[in-house]
């Protein structure tokens, strides 16, 4: 896994979101989708929070366990441009060492706002994607 | 005498329905694929269209839209047989066109029969299944005709239909001789007393007979259980309709009074008056030797293709788990398919229903993977294998184990991250199970000590206590000692699949994953005989 997410997000060209994925996870019926999208964002502030709270702190195992939280949830929703600043933070929680943690997460709130256009325009507009 | 049209791509599913409604006094023609359907329509003239929705080169929901699309046959009833676990199917075949909707999973001749009878009869026609199962209802979809005429002639000069009763050699022209007759019936089945009705197998596969009418119809949602806190699932068809309504009660640790099984059982109590009227409606009249010489000869059909069945399966999944290139997968995906959607027909129509509903789910898993291709990890890959061993074990204990649908399934998932719990609640809904959401793993252990579960889900990490000790505890139960569990994580690496095997789990889905996929899983665990599950004991069992 790359160091440097935002690095290698910029240059795979990847769009923020997994649209076919967001679409089965919403098992192809809007209101479901919209639903999911909803605990997600909600969920993501609130772990978003958290996480900054725990960097700040330097707990590793508080971080580990909340980066973890949102990246299942960004697997199951298709948010993909969260998945690796969010494993490396999982990861760095894991062991012991959150050195650069504050990077990550700086990114990990960036990549949130992508996501979250990235979403809002889908939802406004689903045959664009 | 009305004439009916069966499109079936499997050659003994049609020979089957082809033989009940000859030996009804119907005039009947059969085809094996969609253009073969749209060139034999406008010559053979049917009064009612029975159709599969898989079929070979031409979708089924396309083969509606064409046949609607020509003269004389937009109002021809079309019953289409399909899986109760692809609603979205469904709905798309409503919106082409068709009136009728039926499990091919619970189809029995009878049943397809009855229905037959009362499309032509007006009973049923232009109206659409009823969500709740017992009252048909209009529905959003396309409008009925403003009269439900019998059985609309589609060729308006056509002469007026005698009474079957009475079958006039003038009323019923030999099909068209330029149209292939691709199914050769075999010998009738025999009548009267040397039909050999005791020998028919156990009495458990007469299950789906006396579930007449309305039991495997499509059926819409009901309002499903809710874990805490945790929406109602999204509706989903109904597996049964004999299954329970209300949502289960369990034990609570919050000090209410304590709910054991027979409480969780309850609610199938209410629903057997529902069962016994459904038995009182069952309504063709062949006598019962006829009816079980029939049965046990298309189950002998059946039986004999079973080894061929069993060795297509391998052959299938292994060239699957091969497979390296999105193209050689989706080719493989389409033969299986095919393959599997054939079996779920026949399972379903000589009463074999633990393997037709599995093989329903793989179905509907298939159809799934191939919209979307690039879901099909090696967890999916994995789940499917599991799922073909399970039917082989299925085949293996054809004649022994019992065929009846588990009911009042009792499902906990646990799992701190909000999106999972409504996932798998979903996920699940699509087979008709529902599930117990818990967050939090030491309220979920309280829970697992006064219940017993039929199947567990649980998450690797949550705090307080993880997937992985919550595990081994619920194994030192006395309740949950041999329940399945399965860990639904993104965590897939080596170290934690070898963690959740010493704790005592039977299986490990990954995160993401397919809706279908959970419910394939799902299935394979509670539809096997509970005999075959790997029981864990202790921890360390593995």
């Amino acid at each position: 896994m790359t160091s440097n997410p935002d690095q290698a997000q910029a240059g795979s060209g990847e769009p923020p979101v997994d649209f076919e994925q967001l679409r089965a996870a919403g098992n192809d019926d809007p209101e479901l989708l919209r639903e999911l999208v909803k605990l997600y964002f909600d969920q993501a502030r609130e772990v978003m929070g958290g996480l900054t709270a725990a960097v700040q702190k330097r707990s590793a195992p508080e971080t580990d366990y909340l980066a973890h939280k949102l990246v299942g949830a960004s697997l199951a929703c298709g948010m993909t441009a969260m998945v690796a600043p969010l494993r490396e933070l999982e990861s760095r929680g894991r062991k012991g060492d959150l050195a650069g943690a504050e990077d990550l997460l700086a990114q990990a709130v960036s990549r949130l706002e992508l996501v979250r256009a990235a979403v809002d325009e889908f939802l406004r507009n689903p045959a664009s994607q | 005498m009305k004439k009916i049209l069966i499109i079936e791509s499997d050659p003994i599913l049609r020979g089957i329905y082809r033989r009940k409604f000859d030996l009804s006094g119907f005039v009947v023609e059969a085809v094996d694929d969609g253009p073969l359907a749209l060139d034999t329509i406008p010559i053979f003239k049917p009064n009612l269209i029975q159709m599969d929705l898989s079929l070979p080169s031409m979708s089924g929901t396309e083969l509606i839209r064409r046949i609607r699309a020509l003269n004389n046959f937009k109002i021809v009833p079309i019953v289409v047989l399909s899986s109760v676990y692809r609603p979205d199917a469904i709905k798309e075949a409503f919106d082409a066109g068709a009136n009728k909707c039926v499990s091919k999973m619970d189809c029995t001749p009878n049943l397809a029969l009855e229905i037959v009878e009362q499309i032509f009869s007006g009973e049923i026609l232009g109206l659409y299944p009823s969500p709740l199962g017992n009252s048909p209802v209009p529905t959003s979809m396309p409008p009925p005709p403003p009269k439900p005429a019998p059985a609309p002639e589609p060729a308006p000069a056509a002469p007026p239909p005698p009474p079957p009763s009475s079958p006039s050699p003038l009323s019923t022209p030999p099909a068209p001789t330029s149209l292939p007759r691709l199914v050769i019936p075999p010998s009738p089945p025999k009548f009267g007393a040397s039909a050999p009705a005791t020998a028919a197998p156990a009495t458990s596969h007469d299950a789906p007979e006396k579930m007449l009418p309305s039991a495997p119809l499509i059926k819409m949602p009901k309002p499903a259980a809710t874990g805490q806190g945790i929406p109602a699932p999204t509706p989903t068809p109904m597996l049964s309709a004999t299954r329970v309504s209300s949502a289960p009660k369990i034990a609570m640790p919050s000090g209410a009074a304590p709910a054991r099984r027979e409480t969780v059982r309850a609610p199938a109590q209410e629903a057997a008056p529902a069962a016994e009227e459904r038995t009182e409606r069952a309504a063709p009249d062949f006598g019962s030797d006829a009816t079980s010489a029939f049965r046990l000869e298309i189950r002998q059909e059946f039986l004999k293709r079973v080894p061929q069945i069993q060795a297509d399966l391998r052959e299938r999944v292994g060239a699957l788990v091969r497979s390296k290139s999105t193209t050689e997968q989706l080719s493989l995906l389409q033969g299986f398919n095919t393959s599997i959607s054939s079996l779920v027909g026949l399972a379903g129509i000589t009463g074999f229903s633990r393997i037709a509903h599995l093989a329903g789910a793989l179905e509907a898993l298939i159809k799934d993977l191939q919209k979307r291709p690039k879901q099909l990890t090696s967890s999916v890959l994995r789940t499917i294998a599991h799922a073909s061993d399970c039917l082989n074990v299925l085949f293996r204990d054809i004649n022994q184990g019992t065929q009846e649908i588990p009911q009042s399934l009792l499902i906990l998932a646990v799992d701190d991250e909000p999106i999972s719990r409504r996932t798998i609640s979903v996920a699940l809904a699509k087979a008709n199970l529902r599930c117990i959401c818990i967050e939090e793993s030491k309220m979920a252990m309280t829970i697992l000590g006064e219940n017993q579960f039929d199947l567990v889900f649980l998450d690797a990490e949550m705090p307080e206590m993880n997937g992985f000790e919550l595990c081994a505890e619920l194994r030192k139960t006395a309740t949950n000692k041999a329940t399945p569990v399965i860990f639904v994580t993104s965590l897939t690496n080596f170290e934690v699949r070898a963690q959740s095997s010493l704790a005592g789990a039977n299986d490990l889905i990954a995160k993401p994953f397919l809706m279908m996929e959970l419910a394939v899983k799902a299935l394979t665990y509670l539809l096997r005989p509970k005999s075959i599950i790997d029981i864990k004991s202790s921890p360390g069992g593995n």
